[in-house]
């Protein structure tokens, strides 16, 4: 598969504006570009950034300046409703406190991304349940959040990030609020979604053994990129 | 929208919803028993009019028509009236009540094809005599004091035989108990006198100056006033359009109180899930998706309050008909049902207006982080 860059960020700055006259800089100038089927970690203190970058590439968020293609697309102008659909057709998300809706089964919160792409319901749940099979959820399908642990609600997550068959899966400290061996497998199942379904992840992390398995660490501080580290060990496979 | 999803939230809070539900339901049924007393009302006048279709009416001058049971007017008046030109036909009426019986009245039978608007058939037996102790009854009548052709009955303390029963006529007559004008007069007390002087014109279009001629010449002198049925129709109007614009404004009270119930737990349903509802726009619902939402909850919410609230306005409406009885009764028509269901539609859109597009305006990232 030829490279392409599916994420290229332009001097991208973020300000916040606190009270009249008090302005923070939250993200200063950063330059980044990831490759399709790449394995990115974004690490860095509390404070750094590191969340708003993730929000911009996620268009959860516009930039102050600069200006952020996601596959080859600019969507740093981008109007709400046109966000959403690239939210929803190109990207996936998995969050730290794992965001599932309280009122639906583990099937309906997967399939719920494709029911507002106008998939109707029994095709969307279908995708959904062959999804959930994979992340190992089959017997879970007809829960709802609260009858799962913690480590089974993220493979929700996962499976719901997956079901529109994104290229990106962006996750922000998916593996924060679990135990060590939830987090582990957690670790596990997003480095198989690179590696096997060439998915190209974007992690932003504390976890040292996620930021380890990743083909290239961010180090961001004080709103810059710091430094960044090539996994040398591992072969890319693409 | 999402069906699925639309259950499961309204299904959340079981005892908020059922509350709601409960407060649009009150509303609905307040509109609708009001408005079915309304159209009670337009109807039980519509069968009075019927009667005095293209006739005139000559009452006592210091009574309104829906105090007519109390008019008394001099039985010489309907010799002096006579003598009109225009008219073709006049004749007296007495009416009133008595313990035995209830509604009694007395008529010139010779003159019933007078009623052009109207028609009166016996179902059996025959009309009373002049001079005899005889009535004819109304059907309903008939089964109220549970007689029939050949029974007599006591009224005013005499003995009068039944000898016949009426058709149907679809009007208080049919809970009356008829006899001749001179036995009516007898009974009630009123020699000399009859309740109203009816009067048909010879061409129908003379029936206004008619009635003008009658309150200019005779009106002061003889104590009376003469009204056509367009004047009794204008007077009947007048009174439902009284109680149509009552029912409006108590209707709207009862809305607006519903539409505020709804906005405020719509208001609080959003503010519950702002997390949820943050979620969804991550994962691509657009603003419209959302308003969609929200506004489908409020809109199932009314519907189901209306639907409830129309269920028990049959019920206390029949109860309310079994309570009055008689001739008149209130009636729930189709259009009113629909009215009032679209009415209180279009307050539950209104309500769930707001708290929609304050959901659908979220910003995804606040709304995650909302605990």
């Amino acid at each position: 598969m030829a490279k392409r860059a599916v994420f290229k960020l332009e001097k991208i700055t973020k300000q916040y504006r606190m009270g009249e006259d008090v302005v923070t800089n939250a993200l200063c100038g950063i330059d980044i570009e990831i490759e399709n089927g790449e394995y990115v970690a974004i690490i860095g203190p509390s404070g750094s950034g590191k969340s708003t970058l993730m929000h911009i590439m996620g268009c959860l968020d516009s930039p102050t300046k600069g200006r952020v293609f996601i596959e080859g697309i600019d969507v740093s102008k981008m109007k709400d409703n046109e966000l959403a659909v690239v939210r929803r057709e190109k990207l996936g998300f998995v969050f730290q406190a794992y965001n599932l809706v309280n009122t639906l089964t583990a099937v309906e919160n997967v399939a719920l991304p494709m029911r507002f792409a106008g998939v109707g319901r029994g095709e969307a749940v279908r995708r959904a349940r062959e999804l959930l099979k994979k992340v190992g959820l089959t017997d879970r399908m007809g829960h709802k959040p609260n009858q799962l642990s913690g480590g089974q609600q993220q493979r929700v997550a996962i499976a719901r990030s997956l079901i529109n068959d994104p290229d990106i899966i962006l996750a922000d400290e998916p593996t924060g609020n679990l135990d060590t061996k939830s987090g582990q497998e957690i670790v596990e199942l997003l480095e198989s979604l690179n590696r096997k379904m060439g998915k190209t992840i974007v992690v932003v992390t504390h976890h040292l053994g996620l930021a380890q398995r990743a083909d290239r660490r961010i180090y961001i501080k004080d709103g810059k990129v710091e430094r960044e580290e090539r996994k040398a060990s591992r072969k890319r496979r693409r | 929208m999402m069906y699925d999803m639309l259950l499961g939230e309204l299904m959340r809070h079981k005892l908020r919803t059922g509350l709601t539900i409960t407060g649009v339901a009150i509303g609905i049924l307040l509109i609708v028993s009001l408005g079915s007393f309304s159209e009670g009302i337009k109807i039980f006048v519509d069968q009075q009019l019927a009667y005095s279709s293209g006739l005139i009416t000559v009452i006592k001058q210091d009574i309104s028509f829906e105090g007519i049971m109390y008019s008394k007017v001099d039985e010489n008046v309907i010799d002096e009236l006579a003598d009109i030109p225009g008219i073709e036909d006049i004749s007296g009426f007495v009416m009133g009540t008595t313990p035995e019986v209830g509604w009694f009245g007395g008529i010139d039978f010779s003159k019933v094809d007078m009623f052009s608007g109207f028609s009166v058939e016996l179902d059996e037996g025959r009309t009373p005599e002049e001079g005899a102790d005889e009535v004819v009854l109304g059907y309903k009548a008939a089964e109220r004091l549970d007689a029939g052709v050949g029974d007599s009955l006591k009224i005013g303390g005499r003995s009068f035989e039944v000898v016949g029963i009426y058709e149907e006529m679809g009007t208080e007559d049919d809970d009356s108990v008829i006899t001749t004008l001179a036995k009516a007069q007898d009974v009630l007390g009123m020699d000399g006198e009859v309740t109203m002087v009816i009067i048909k014109p010879e061409d129908v279009s003379e029936a206004r100056s008619i009635a003008d001629f009658i309150n200019d010449e005779y009106g002061d002198s003889e104590e009376i006033k003469a009204g056509t049925d367009e004047d009794v129709r204008k007077f009947a109007e007048q009174l439902t359009d009284q109680m149509s614009a009552m029912t409006f404004a108590m209707g709207s009270i009862a809305s607006f109180i519903a539409g505020i119930v709804i906005m405020n737990v719509m208001f609080m349903a959003v503010r519950e899930r702002r997390r949820e509802i943050g979620v969804m726009k991550a994962v691509g619902a657009t603003n419209r998706h959302i308003l969609i939402e929200i506004m489908a909850e409020s809109l199932a919410i009314t519907f189901a309050g209306s639907v409830a609230g129309l269920v028990l306005s049959v019920v206390v409406v029949q109860f309310i008909n079994g309570f009055l009885g008689g001739s008149f009764t209130a009636v729930i028509t189709p259009s009113l049902a629909l009215e009032s269901t679209a009415f209180l539609m279009a307050i539950g859109a209104l309500a769930g207006m707001a708290p929609a597009r304050q959901a659908s305006r979220l910003n995804p990232i606040e709304a995650i982080r909302y605990e």
